[in-house]
């Protein structure tokens, strides 16, 4: 008979946290303003005795999960069991890992209590196949049972500098994340501390606000110091995630570590690395810096989590690190790339965006001409991206292309704004499509699509290139004739 | 090669099943309804030609058509009336493999078993409980 290892005792609470915050924190409010008063405390119970039952039956509800919740550790792999009356059981294997996940969250030291997740190539892309909190010493034996035992090898360290990582957080921080976590932080703090705390707040950002920016008007103002609010907090996330960042290859596994308060571990199987990643945008581009991301399954599944493997990174120390790390992905120059007459069809789109918009302000320029100051503001707004994209398109007509070297693929090309380049083992593409649109029949180019392998769909376009060279790179010779242009009928194969 | 089929427990449990819904709709179309009209003896009239149609040719179809075949390299589903569909699984390619027992299915000893694959499931429903053991062993092998 086999004995299930329960998780750590905090889970009870943890797993109903997001029901428990809504009713606990207004509770313990009432309940610590009428401490001293027994007769007071009598009259609390008296209206407060329905939110108690909830409160209990909540728990009760968190004890009974935590209850069905175990796993067993066998000679091939986790035995995982999950549910009360729909009971789930699971057996995932050690060898079809390819990520396994050890988080030490600052609040959760104190407790010994440690976050394992594992997962492999199936499952669901949004969750992991195996996750449990666990006691710090069951999550370390757990963790080292899923690595198998191997000779000593050499291990090889990758350290890269805190500025590396604080120019990560720069390019990764996004104002929108960091705008939603402000309005949940302050959202939550009212539920918590009371509206009146939340309206006090709020006021004192505004006092702020007008002090700061006198002559500026007001909604401008107030977007701007939205924006420029969301993403410092977002960049202050990603650096508290990233510091202390750390890469070692020790035989078949890469272990991975990061965090400043809270510790993250990933051990990576390396043979279940499905290809490198490394963007640029202009700006990393001109100054030459590389930021490289390796794509696994279950590394940087989590919201807000990178599956970073170099924050930052001149293009020497990208090799060098590169050979040391990972000497499987050896990227190479493509040799298949745009030709010069193409270059009009990457300068067309963006042309076509500066042409539309710069005509559609001009008739709301005619039509309103009361608002002409916002309009001409809204005007220029609108077409820097316009012209930044006109300059990306022009620099992607030197990027793109596709390069093979002993079996390993570069794809390199533009999406949206980001310049990436790709390194994908031949085993790991799934399909490669070669499309053509009408246009691109008479000038002997084509768009180059390949999936590559993972949980979900990871798709890469290179347009406009040349169709044989393309179709030989990718051994996809002796393709027929769209249908339109065949002269004569082929037989069906 | 082996060939699973579903028990017939399942079938009769999906009788009852069907069987309680269309006692459910009847209850809704009374009180919904106004008793005598037009309109309520047609809804009565579709609600049993559906139950009649689904339980006795929908439903037996569907438990014949579902089989299960599994060789050395290989996990083979068929199912399906309307739109037939056979879905082929190598077994070197599964990932992991769950079991899965609700109280319905604890009560009727049958057992859906889901198989994780990279790119996609294959979902086993409601096999008797000793092939149930059988095909979680051997493709819980296949998968390690």
């Amino acid at each position: 008979m086999r004995s299930y290892h329960h998780a750590h005792p905090v889970d009870i609470v943890l797993s109903v946290s997001r029901f428990l915050g809504l009713l606990i924190f207004p509770a313990l409010r009432a309940l610590y303003s009428l401490l001293f008063t027994m007769d007071h405390l009598i009259d609390w119970l008296r209206g407060a005795w329905f939110d108690l039952i909830v409160i209990f039956l909540i728990v009760g509800l968190g004890f009974i999960r935590w209850y069905g919740r175990g796993y067993h550790l066998e000679k091939t792999g986790i035995r995982y069991r999950q549910g009360v009356f729909f009971v789930k059981t699971q057996l995932v294997p050690f060898e079809k890992l390819s990520v396994v996940t050890k988080e030490s969250l600052f609040y959760l030291m104190p407790l010994r209590a440690v976050y394992v997740c594992a997962d492999t190539d199936g499952g669901s892309p949004r969750a992991y196949d195996f996750s449990m909190l666990l006691k710090k010493d069951e999550a370390q034996t757990l963790v080292e049972r899923c690595r198998v035992r191997q000779k000593r090898s050499m291990e090889r360290v990758y350290l890269p500098k805190n500025r590396n990582i604080a120019i990560l957080s720069l390019i990764a921080s996004n104002s929108l994340g960091g705008v939603l976590f402000l309005s949940t932080l302050f959202s939550g703090a009212g539920k918590v501390f009371g509206r009146s705390i939340e309206r006090e707040v709020f006021d004192q950002i505004t006092t702020v606000t007008q002090v700061l920016v006198q002559g500026i008007p007001p909604v401008a103002a107030i977007i701007g110091l939205t924006i420029l609010g969301g993403w410092s907090v977002s960049f202050l996330k990603n650096l508290v995630r990233n510091l202390r960042f750390s890469a070692a290859r020790r035989g078949a596994y890469l272990r991975i570590e990061s965090g400043l308060f809270s510790r993250r571990l990933y051990d990576l199987t390396v043979a279940r690395i499905n290809l490198i990643e490394i963007q640029q945008n202009l700006f990393t581009k001109a100054l030459g810096l590389y930021t490289v991301f390796l794509h696994a399954n279950g590394y940087g599944k989590k919201k807000d989590e990178l599956s970073v493997l170099m924050p930052s990174c001149d293009r020497a120390s990208f090799r060098d690190n590169l050979r040391l790390l990972l000497p499987e992905f050896s990227g190479c120059k493509p040799t298949v790339r745009p030709r010069v007459r193409y270059l009009t069809r990457f300068l067309f789109p963006p042309v076509a965006w500066i042409v539309a918009v710069t005509c559609a302000w001009v008739v709301v320029w005619r039509w309103i001409p009361d608002l002409r100051s916002t309009v001409l503001f809204l005007w220029i707004m609108s077409s820097i991206p316009c012209v930044w994209y006109l300059i990306v398109k022009l620099v992607s007509f030197f990027h793109n292309g596709i390069g093979v070297q002993q079996g390993v693929y570069t794809l390199q090309y533009t999406f949206l704004y980001r310049f990436k380049t790709v390194i994908v083992p031949a085993q790991r593409i799934v399909s490669v499509q070669i499309k053509r649109s009408f246009t691109q029949f008479f000038s002997g180019c084509c768009d180059v699509v390949i999936d590559t392998f993972s949980e979900g769909k990871k798709r890469h376009v290179i347009p406009n290139l040349p169709l044989c060279k393309a179709q030989e790179i990718l051994h996809c010779t002796n393709l027929p004739e769209p249908i339109l242009l065949r002269k004569e009928k082929t037989p069906s194969v | 090669m082996e060939q699973i089929t579903l028990t017939k427990r399942v079938l009769v449990w999906w009788e009852c099943a069907a069987f309680l819904e269309m006692l459910l709709l009847a209850g809704i179309i009374v009180l919904v309804f106004v008793e005598g009209t037009w309109l309520w003896y047609l809804l009565f009239w579709l609600l049993g030609a559906s139950y009649v149609l689904v339980s006795f040719l929908y439903l037996p179809l569907l438990w014949l058509s579902m089989v299960y075949e599994l060789d050395e390299a290989r996990l083979i589903c068929h199912g399906g009336v309307l739109f037939p569909k056979t879905r082929v699984m190598r077994r070197e390619r599964i990932a992991f493999v769950t079991r899965v027992q609700g109280p319905v299915s604890t009560l009727l000893h049958t057992v859906t078993i889901v198989v994780h694959a990279a790119g996609g499931t294959s979902v086993i429903h409601m096999v008797d409980e000793r092939h149930a053991q059988r095909l979680y062993d051997a493709l819980s092998g296949g998968a390690s």
